[in-house]
Parts: C-alpha cells; sequence; structure tokens
C-alpha cells in the first residue's frame, strides 16, 4: 500500500478535480464562436420600448407575423400591443383586439377617464429565463448573447414554458404543434438587420442594440431615459427596458 | 451433493448487473442525444444556426434606395423619414431579388393612413390626429398629401396630381 504523503494526496486532488472539469466543462464555452461570420459572443441582444411615443398602430405586430409567419388567427402573437385605460376611483381597463395588429378604435366612454396608454409587450429575453428551467428535453435555452431560443425539431410540445412564462409571451404554433415565441428575428439579427417589429416602428417606439456596446442605441437609451423592466420582482432580469411605464403595467 | 458456491459470487453476479445497465445507459445515450448538444449548453448546438437561417421577408429601407433614388431622397428628409418603405409597400425582401416579377404592393387608402393618424385620446398629445368625420370624409388622403414629404396645405401640402411624388 502507497502511503500518500500530506501534500501528495492534495496535489493530487487538485489535479484530478481540473481533469474532471475540463472533461464535463461544454467546450466551445471557452472558445469565441464564429457561425457565418457572425460572432456570437460580442453581443449581448437588449431591446428598448419607449411607451410615451406608441400609437398604437400595430404596424410591429403585423410586421412580426409577416416576418416570422406568425399564425394570423387573433390569439397567437410574438409580439403585441396593449391599450391601458385608468377611470377614476383607480379601474384599470385594458384591451388588445387582434394583439392591436388593426390599430385601436378611439376610447367611447372618456367621461370618468384618468390616463390612457399603449404598451407594446415582447418575449422578456430574461437572464434568468423561467421557461428554459421548466423544459424536460432542452428545447428552450438561451443562446450565448442573450437571446431565449427554441428548437422545433426537439419540442415535445408539453406547453410547460409556456405556462411558466410570467409574461404570457409564448404560444403553442398549431400546425407545428410545439412552442414558438419571439427570436429578436435572430434570421435578421445576426446579419446586422434590425428586428421587424423595431423596423416597422414609425415612431421611433422600439429600439434594438448590443448591450456589449457603448454606442447602440440600446445603450443610449437606457442612459438617457430613467427605465424599468416588467416584474422585476421576480428576479428574471428582462432585457427589454421600458421607458414611461406606469405602475399598472403588469 | 450441493455444489458449493464462493463467498463472493452474489457480489459477482451484482456488479455484472450493474454495469450491463451503466452500459446500456451510457449505449442509449450515445443513440438517442444529438451529438451538437452540450455543444454551447444544455441544447443543441445546431439550433442556433437553423435560428439564424430561417428566411427573411423584410428588406430594410437600405436598398429601396439603390434603385428608387428620387423618391428616396426625398423621403428621407420629410416627416414621414422614420415611417419606413415597407410600412406602407409591405414586405419587399422577394422585390429585392427579383424587381420585375415581384412588385410591391399599392399602400391601401385612407384606411391605412388613419391606422397612425386617426383621432385618439390613448395616443401621445403632440402626433398629428385628425378628426376623420370632420377631415375631408371620403376622400383619398393621397389626393392634398403627398405620402413621402407629407405637409400641411398651407405649407405647400398640396402637390402635383396623385401618383406623381
Amino acid at each position: 500500500m502507497n502511503n500518500f504523503s500530506r501534500r501528495e494526496f492534495l496535489g493530487l486532488s487538485l489535479k484530478s478535480i481540473m481533469a474532471l472539469m475540463a472533461l464535463g466543462f461544454p467546450k466551445k464555452l471557452l472558445a469565441m464562436t464564429t457561425l457565418d461570420g457572425y460572432k456570437v459572443e460580442e453581443h449581448l441582444w437588449g431591446y428598448g420600448i419607449d411607451v410615451d411615443k406608441c400609437i398604437g398602430c400595430g404596424r410591429c405586430v403585423d410586421a412580426c407575423k409577416v416576418e416570422n409567419h406568425v399564425p394570423d388567427d387573433p390569439f397567437f402573437f410574438r409580439t403585441w400591443v396593449e391599450r391601458y385605460a385608468e377611470r377614476a376611483g383607480g379601474k384599470v381597463e385594458v384591451d388588445s383586439r387582434n394583439g392591436g395588429r388593426d390599430g385601436f378604435h378611439d376610447l367611447k366612454d372618456k367621461k370618468d377617464l384618468v390616463k390612457s396608454f399603449f404598451v407594446p409587450k415582447i418575449c422578456n429575453h430574461c437572464e434568468h429565463p423561467p421557461c428554459v428551467q421548466v423544459c424536460p428535453v432542452g428545447a428552450t435555452y438561451k443562446s450565448p448573447d442573450g437571446v431565449v431560443l427554441v428548437d422545433p425539431g426537439y419540442c415535445i410540445g408539453c406547453r410547460y414554458c409556456i405556462q411558466a412564462c410570467p409574461y404570457g409571451a409564448r404560444y403553442l404554433h398549431p400546425e407545428k404543434h410545439v412552442a414558438d415565441k419571439c427570436t429578436f428575428c435572430y434570421q435578421r439579427i445576426t446579419k446586422g438587420l434590425k428586428p421587424a417589429c423595431v423596423e416597422a416602428c414609425p415612431t421611433g417606439t422600439r429600439l434594438f442594440g448590443n448591450l456589449k456596446d457603448e454606442n447602440s442605441p440600446i445603450n443610449r437609451f437606457i442612459k438617457a431615459k430613467k427605465v424599468m423592466v416588467l416584474k422585476p420582482d421576480l428576479g428574471t432580469r428582462p432585457k427589454i427596458y421600458y421607458s414611461g411605464i406606469d405602475k399598472e403595467v403588469r | 451433493m450441493s455444489k458449493t458456491i464462493s463467498d463472493y459470487e452474489h457480489i459477482k453476479r451484482l456488479i455484472i448487473i450493474i454495469f450491463l445497465l451503466v452500459a446500456g445507459f451510457i449505449a442509449v445515450r450515445f443513440i438517442f442525444v444529438p451529438k451538437d448538444f452540450y455543444e454551447y449548453g444544455h441544447y443543441r448546438g445546431g439550433s442556433l444556426t437553423e435560428n439564424m437561417d430561417r428566411p427573411l421577408n423584410y428588406a430594410g429601407s437600405q436598398p429601396c434606395a439603390d434603385c428608387h433614388e428620387e423618391k428616396h431622397r426625398l423621403w428621407s428628409s420629410s416627416k414621414h423619414k422614420t415611417v419606413n418603405c415597407e410600412d406602407c409597400h409591405g414586405a419587399l425582401r422577394k422585390h429585392t431579388e427579383d424587381p420585375s416579377s415581384v412588385k410591391p404592393r399599392k399602400p391601401a387608402g385612407r384606411d391605412f393612413c388613419l391606422l397612425c393618424h386617426a383621432k385618439n385620446v390613448s395616443k401621445p398629445g403632440n402626433f398629428p390626429q385628425i378628426r376623420s368625420w370632420e377631415h375631408n370624409p371620403g376622400l383619398n388622403c393621397a389626393d392634398c398629401h403627398n405620402p413621402h414629404n407629407p405637409l400641411p396645405l398651407g405649407e405647400g401640402g398640396r402637390f402635383a396630381p396623385a401618383g406623381e411624388g
């Protein structure tokens, strides 16, 4: 039987721990990844919504559906626009007919209206996404550049992620029978283009950029405005930054 | 006469069973877990490129300038410069790839303009809005306002016959 000295024993333990860690660690995590000329790790995508500018025209909803082939039915959306109306006495009404895709008719009853405004909604691409945590097969994940994506070939359609999302940003695709959601138009942003909704927004309500780039539109927005995120108490750390939202917005 | 069994026989058998179970588990995993799983994390690495390779439908306003130079110049200094070409003309990626056979749609008339410009108490007050039932009902907006350079009528908003500009 070998008799290890304490020094030898500690040294050997440390080496074996390091060897085990090196084996188990995802290899590509250490290196920079380039896919078709797109440097993944140089990006961390963020999104800004300036509620004070939104006119509820719904061009974003339309553009999203066209770009991503989201079903036309009025209950499948990757992004949608809500109208908030606060009445005297604190009662808050929220409506979003066809997700706002056809615009909004003026409110009929303005008598006891305190204020009203539009709030565009979208997947928050959380830093700690509950949908990813609950997926039993690893079919939804946070990409290295911070986008929460779905692998439709791997999804079993169990809907667990849909009910786990605190922002209601997911739906089950009626034809593919898999979970579907906003991808920030991953096919566009990886080619240097803006997401379709940002491209379509006529008032500059929606903006987008790389959080790792000091001078990107999103970083300038975060510096210039007083921003907040939805449901910060959940600890999901969203990457959709809102400016001008009120306490009623959930 | 009974066969004598060694003291360690049952342990040997147990070790063989455990070994077979573990080997079977590893073999099943090897067959069913895709090769690119865990490439970047707990998901299929190939899914990243699949998401990247989805087809695009919107081209953005920049390619429009290559052919429609004059309209682009007028539009890019107008009040509508934040309204991108494809907001009114539809998704035009296919048109940029094959301009002769895929034509952009003619923008819908008054109702389309009213999506943005109809009076609505929920809109920001400084956004230009009209009461459509008072503001020349029934007329097409483009009869008076050039969509590529809209101006109030007093400032030359009335422009050459519809269709130009």
